[in-house]
């Protein structure tokens, strides 16, 4: 392709209004060629266009599917449902853990008539849950992870919540053989936090460096 | 059970203050937590466009969880008017995401609009499964693997060049000043250019498609979008070169 014949398709290629094999002739002959010095603010520009859709939100299994799929090792992906989870009163919450199919037994003892004061944040995805309970602004922070197996020595599940898109550690633990721990934080939970599980050395990481096993999709509504 | 077994101990200490009140509830043999205090990642600077490209390139996850909470509506609200279904706009926005993380090295992190080269990206998904979708439909027999999973990529992965990424700057305002002055130029547009860019644009057709369905020479369709796109481009240049 030459360069008329670029310029001629240049703002049908911004616009992704190409076929395969033009768009691969033309960014063959950009790469190559430097007369084309219009291309970046054409691309610019339609990519603009963009924010005249308007916005949406997606489900909230979107964001814990994306992370999943960015994991090295697909036989530690998990996949599946994660539920809302602003945080939200502690009868709502035992609802929530309903709903998600898990049995009210042990996840569901204590804790949940402690009355309206009480925050609880609960993440589910296939058989593995991460449930924090607190006063808003306030230590401790009752943390329960139930269905992630045990980590081997060396390693451990480092508890964060997201607050304004920066990732603050709580606490770092690891489950006993039946995949469940429970235990205070000395950590105090603000109502917009978002929590997250990784898996990360036993002496904990700054920031998360291992694999995501839980996290909470933020924005969705809780019911 | 194993009462051996040692608490495991706090993160790293430059990061970490908080003391340790594990309680170890319900099970005397579980470890009880340890504490990190609140003061350690949350004394870090904001995130901005650059620290969150230099973090994907460093393979870091929470990057990518970060970028998607920043730009998931944008996203999703782009991929779902160009394919019109949830579904299928969820897979688009899937399938860009992941490109960008697995070709994090193709962003330059001085490009300065990342939220622009997402949506860069999520377009191309998005038109890339759409004609995908049309075509099954032609031959009746519509593929069975998920839809994102039948997109390909290509070696750039959908990402511009460097070069394209920092014309991003240079043409892009603030996003609601960009958004406003481009809802004003393309109003202004004639019909015959608003209509082909919208055409290419929001519903993924190629040049040649639009001509069939308007039933216009191609020729005359790439004239009209390479005159309306750079009017928009002329548009959005104006204010910047004024300022």
């Amino acid at each position: 392709m030459n360069c008329e014949a670029v310029d001629e398709l240049l703002a049908a290629y911004a616009l992704d209004a190409v076929d395969d094999d033009e768009r691969a002739a033309i960014e063959a002959h950009l790469a190559t060629c430097d007369r084309h010095e219009d291309a970046g603010e054409l691309l610019a520009t339609a990519g603009a266009l963009a924010l005249l859709a308007d916005e949406r939100e997606p489900s909230l299994a979107l964001g814990p599917r994306l992370l999943a799929s960015s994991q090295p090792d697909p036989g530690e992906r998990r996949t599946g449902r994660v539920l809302p989870f602003r945080w939200v009163g502690a009868a709502a919450a035992a609802v929530l853990l309903l709903a998600a199919g898990f049995g009210a037994g042990a996840l569901l003892s204590g804790g949940l008539s402690r009355g309206e004061e009480s925050l609880v944040q609960v993440v589910v995805t296939d058989g593995a849950l991460v449930r924090a309970e607190a006063t808003p602004g306030e230590a401790p922070v009752k943390v329960t992870l139930s269905g992630l197996r045990r980590r081997p020595d060396g390693e451990g599940y480092q508890v964060w919540v997201v607050r304004d898109d920066v990732w603050v550690s709580v606490g770092i633990c690891n489950t006993n053989e039946n995949g469940w721990w429970q235990g205070d934080f000395d950590f105090a939970l603000e109502g917009d936090d978002l929590l997250a599980v990784t898996v990360e050395p036993a002496g904990g990481s700054p920031r998360p460096s291992g694999e995501i096993v839980l996290i909470a999709s933020g924005g969705g509504a809780a019911d | 059970m194993d009462h051996s077994e040692s608490p495991i101990s706090a993160v790293t200490p430059q990061a970490l203050s908080g003391s340790s009140t594990g309680s170890g509830v319900g099970d005397p043999s579980v470890p009880a937590g340890r504490v990190t205090g609140e003061g350690s990642e949350a004394a870090s600077p904001a995130i901005d466009d650059r620290e969150l490209a230099r973090r994907l390139q460093q393979r870091d996850a929470s990057a990518l969880a970060s970028l998607y909470r920043a730009y998931r509506r944008r996203a999703f609200g782009l991929a779902y008017r160009v394919l019109g279904d949830a579904t299928a706009a969820e897979d688009a926005v899937h399938a860009a995401f992941l490109a960008l993380w697995e070709r994090a090295d193709r962003i330059d992190p001085d490009g300065g609009r990342l939220g622009a080269l997402v949506l860069t990206v999520v377009h191309r998904r998005a038109v890339d499964l759409a004609r995908s979708r049309a075509r099954s439909q032609q031959r009746e027999a519509p593929r069975s693997a998920g839809a994102g999973e039948a997109l390909d990529f290509d070696a750039s992965a959908g990402i511009p060049d460097e070069q394209a990424q920092q014309a991003f700057a240079r043409v892009l305002d603030d996003e609601e000043s960009t958004r406003r002055r481009l809802s004003a130029a393309l109003a202004r547009l004639p019909e015959a250019q608003r209509a082909v860019v919208e055409l290419a644009y929001f519903e993924g057709l190629t040049h040649r498609a639009i001509a069939e369905r308007l039933g216009l020479p191609d020729g005359t369709v790439k004239s009209r979008l390479r005159l309306g796109l750079g009017h928009l481009r002329d548009a959005l240049k104006t204010r910047d070169e004024g300022a």
